[in-house]
């Protein structure tokens, strides 16, 4: 049983292949990524789904307190 | 021409080959044929939520990579297997034995790989989408196929660690150029319904968000049994996926129209 590896493309391709993959470690390892700023950036996005989900739950206390109201009517 | 997308999220467990699973039906409902290929070489699981067994799958992609059978081999109508009444859906797998992924990770694929797939799928099935399930987080392997996809389907949970690690993707796939779009998948059923989710979500991931779907108990118990949507074709979660599917055959078929109306101006 060959355990030889398919041959997809031409040596053209091949060295597109080979071209796609330098480029991705190239971008990926000079990417200087700012590790800080990115925490900076979530824990502000954290903040605004926190107020969300507390504007969220002031609704359904009011919905609730309303239904209760009304049930008595 | 077939349309390639790539499902994919930074951290496991957010769903990939579920949502693959559910798509692919979705779109062949919607008189799609659609191709499903897992890419989640390290932890096949996709055969498992389509009832494949491994002895239907007498080949996989592994086989195919290493010249041990034809590429007509790999590829499995699932259309029946499935009772679908509309599209097609066609599968091809990878390898859960521990030796064939141990090679696979040492090689890895190919960027030409992709290509390659896509083509003999569009030109011997007439497919309409081939879907990649890829494995998670920033691996070469999986990057590639991203880059070679025409959409990339990114996942994520409303958790702090995916938001981060989706947030780094993007930045990566910006750089690139390549388009993509959110899924915020098991969200606390209260942030669900917030109508600013998924614009704030677009802001900070600068993709648009193109479905929510809130966490489903029932979707948890089915414990990949199965195509969830078949089983619960009136559950929320099929509607909402179907909305995703609609609005996913909507964004790639404007660019074909984009590209049609050009063909008219001149």
């Amino acid at each position: 049983m060959s355990v030889t590896r398919r041959t997809y493309f031409t040596s053209v391709e091949s060295d597109k292949d080979l071209a796609m993959r330098k480029r991705l470690r190239d971008l990926m390892s000079n990417m200087e990524t700012n590790t800080e700023e990115i925490e900076n950036i979530i824990s502000s996005f954290e903040t605004r789904l926190e107020n969300i989900s507390k504007r969220l739950d002031s609704l359904e206390d009011r919905v609730s307190r309303l239904e209760k109201k009304s049930s008595l009517l | 021409m077939a349309t390639t997308c790539v499902v994919h999220s930074y951290r496991g467990g957010t769903g990939k080959s579920t949502t693959t699973a559910n798509l692919s039906v979705l779109l062949a409902a919607l008189g799609k044929k659609v191709a499903t290929i897992d890419l989640d070489i390290t932890s096949p699981g996709l055969h498992v939520i389509y009832n494949v067994s491994t002895q239907t799958m007498k080949y996989t992609l592994n086989d195919y990579i290493y010249n041990r059978c034809a590429f007509e081999d790999i590829v499995l109508e699932l259309t029946n297997h499935l009772k679908l009444p509309r599209g097609s859906v066609y599968f091809l797998g990878s390898s859960m034995r521990p030796e064939e992924i141990v090679k696979i990770i040492r090689e890895g694929y190919s960027e030409g790989f992709f290509h390659h797939v896509s083509k003999n799928l569009e030109e011997g099935y007439g497919v309409d989408y081939v879907i990649f399930d890829t494995h998670p987080g920033l691996n070469e392997d999986t990057l590639l196929a991203v880059m070679a996809s025409d959409v990339s389907l990114l996942l994520m949970r409303m958790d702090k660690q995916d938001i981060t690690g989706t947030y780094i993707t993007s930045q990566i796939l910006k750089k690139f150029g390549r388009l993509s779009y959110v899924i915020l998948n098991m969200v606390p059923p209260n942030l669900a319904e917030a109508p600013d989710l998924p614009s704030e979500v677009s802001g900070i991931i600068e993709a648009t968000v193109i479905g929510v779907l809130p966490f489903y108990e029932e979707v948890l118990s089915h414990r990949s049994r199965g195509v969830f949507c078949l089983h619960h074709p009136q559950h929320p979660y099929s509607s909402q996926m179907l909305k995703i599917a609609k609005k996913l055959l909507q964004l790639t078929s404007v660019e074909e129209m984009t590209i049609d109306l050009t063909k008219v101006k001149k």
